[in-house]
């Protein structure tokens, strides 16, 4: 007897796979295409603008099946960042490619593998955490696209409040920096965030809170994106 | 049929190989209609259907796609808003990537949880992590062909981790693209990646992969 | 007794291999049929024709075909593409034409009009037209494909069937 008949099911017991095996199979094959052709109906596949190089404005997101990885990225600061793309990949792979030389009892049954059952959980648990989180973070960022309307109202709103502190096309206060050029430097999101709460981003600074809606934060976000 | 099988058969002696594929016994506990709980085997098979799914929508739709900048995000949108069932193919290929990055993971979840990696199928094991790490490579690389504003960041997004890497990070970017920016470039080695290179590799893996399963049967009832 | 055992065992598995067979039907049509019109789709577009502008009266021979060049816009695709055409105006009168296209009706080949037999000839497998487009010799299957024609002005127009 070779190993592989003393481990496998394989003895004279069981059904043949044709057509027993087959037809099983074949019935939970003909739901799963029924419900990827349903999807495929009902669900628009995006297809966005034309890539443009130049668009350094464009937050990319990958598809949901990486959204856990780019959500994890965003915790490995500075030169942190090679555990992110570099350790922590490598070592699961190692970690993947190793188990069954790692993990050498013959116990099977997940309950008698208390470590296998903890580290696979984990693994799970921590996926699905990080994609929610992605999801909402993602959510939270969302931008209406720039309108010319959007841009005179933020430029209203600007020349209102900001100008006292900030300097814009030679005018306007000396206490912040510049943001004449604002648009070429930085994206919309990352001046969204500032607006909310400048100390979040910059833990020194001194700008105070204005108090604007969602759509007067996103109509002076506009206006700066065009001040290129 | 009867009569072509027949004629085969005489000449090629097909039945001894036939009998041998079809007979093949299939334990009880791995057949649904005994146990539902059975069902979790089904997904290795089911991952390999929607394998097959994704090779025959991706042979159809490069009837019409160009690896090309310049033409790459027009054939894409002539696809979906001229050819007929058009935007249906596209998004079957879509949602069956997805498809089969679930069922891919549910399978290796079974073998996990059942402990089914263990002696003697530690290299099949291994064979599964690499059919998973090429069913992520055509994930990514497939991204970048519609060439639309999402593909192209995400892309490059994606080749800037590479770059992080010690040492050879900088070189394999640019390997990757092809160049220092991504472009013509490296919008044709993804396409080829996407269609040649990994349909190649993936299919030694899965030869491999059922030469083992067939070898060494389904992983006894725990 | 055995008989009978075998026999439920024959059309069991019958049952079930109709079963597969079945399923398999299903894989065929509920992919076949969108990968069908998909692949034969651009086929079945049929391309759109206008009148093209493609000589001046004045420059056409009055006494032998004259071979003319026109240009015109064609989808092709997803682009839309500049292409080059020639074809042969014959004067049958007075301010009446015939346009040929200058393709053999054979197999597609480019013709020549060759002014010592005064016949049109095709180099690829020896067919022989005369000034109306009639075979005279060789495989051609029909007469010259004629083209729409009008004159407005001291222009010609063509179309393209």
């Amino acid at each position: 007897m070779t190993t592989a008949d003393k481990t496998s099911g394989n003895g004279h017991s069981g059904h043949p796979f044709y057509p027993d095996h087959l037809l099983v199979e074949g019935i939970v094959a003909v739901i799963v295409l029924l419900a990827i052709l349903l999807v495929s109906q009902v669900w628009q596949v995006p297809l966005e603008e034309m890539a443009s190089p130049s668009d350094t404005s464009y937050v990319p997101r990958p598809e949901w099946y990486f959204l856990f990885y780019f959500q994890l990225l965003k915790y490995f600061h500075g030169p942190l960042i090679v555990v992110g793309t570099f350790v922590l990949p490598l070592l699961l792979f190692a970690a993947l490619v190793l188990l069954p030389f790692l993990d050498r009892k013959p116990a099977r049954g997940v309950l008698q593998r208390p470590r296998s059952l903890t580290a696979g959980v984990l693994a799970i648990a921590a996926m699905i955490l990080l994609t929610v989180v992605a999801y909402q973070e993602d959510d939270s960022m969302k931008l209406p696209p720039v309108t010319d309307q959007q841009v005179a109202a933020g430029k209203d709103i600007f020349y209102r409040f900001c100008i006292l502190c900030h300097k814009m096309d030679g005018q306007g206060g000396f206490m912040a920096p510049d943001l004449t050029h604002i648009g070429s430097r930085s994206g919309r999101t990352y001046m969204e965030r500032v607006i909310i709460n400048p100390k979040i981003v910059s833990p020194s600074s001194i700008m105070s809170i204005v108090p604007l809606s969602d759509a007067e934060r996103h109509e002076v976000s506009a206006y700066l994106s065009r001040k290129k | 049929m009867g009569r072509i099988y027949a004629f085969l058969d005489d000449r090629l002696n097909l039945e001894p190989l036939v009998r041998a594929i079809a007979d093949h016994p299939v334990p009880d506990h791995a057949n649904p209609l005994k146990t539902p709980k059975a069902l979790m085997y089904c997904f290795g098979g089911i991952a390999f259907m929607l394998i097959l799914l994704q090779i025959v929508t991706g042979m159809f739709l490069m009837l019409y796609y160009v690896p090309s900048p310049d033409h790459a995000y027009a054939s894409v949108t002539y696809i979906q808003d001229e050819v007929m069932f058009g935007s249906l193919v596209r998004a079957v290929h879509r949602v069956g990537a997805s498809a089969a990055i679930v069922m891919v993971f549910l399978h290796m979840m079974r073998v996990y949880f059942t402990g089914a990696y263990k002696k003697p199928r530690e290299l099949n094991w291994i064979a599964g992590i690499f059919l998973l790490v090429i069913v992520i490579g055509f994930g990514f690389s497939g991204y970048l062909l519609p060439w639309d504003q999402k593909a192209y960041w995400a892309t490059t997004v994606g080749i800037n981790l590479v770059a992080t890497v010690p040492l050879v990070g900088d070189f394999l970017a640019n390997v990757l693209r092809g160049g220092s920016e991504v472009g013509a470039l490296t919008l044709v080695r993804f396409f080829v990646i996407h269609v040649m290179f990994l349909p190649a590799l993936l299919l030694v893996f899965l030869a491999a992969h059922f030469f083992m399963i067939r070898r060494q049967g389904i992983s006894q009832p725990l | 007794m055995t008989a009978t055992i075998a026999e439920t065992t024959t059309s069991r598995r019958n049952f079930l291999a109709n079963g597969i067979k079945a399923i398999a039907g299903f894989f065929i049509l509920a992919l076949g049929i969108p990968l069908t019109g998909f692949t034969i789709s651009s086929a079945l577009k049929k391309d759109k024709h206008d009148w093209i502008e493609a000589a001046e009266l004045g420059d056409l021979s009055d006494d032998k075909p004259t071979r003319i060049t026109y240009h015109y816009r064609r989808k092709d695709g997803w682009m839309t593409t500049e292409s080059r055409k020639t074809a042969f105006v014959v004067k049958e009168g007075n301010d009446a034409y015939t346009v040929f296209a200058s393709r053999c009706t054979h197999l597609g080949c480019g013709l020549d009009w060759d002014a010592t037999t005064n016949q049109f000839k095709c180099p690829c497998h020896g067919g022989v037209f005369d000034a109306h487009g009639n075979v005279v010799e060789g495989p051609p299957p029909r007469p010259l494909v004629k083209l729409g024609c009008k004159i407005e002005g001291r222009k010609l127009f063509v179309m393209e069937a």
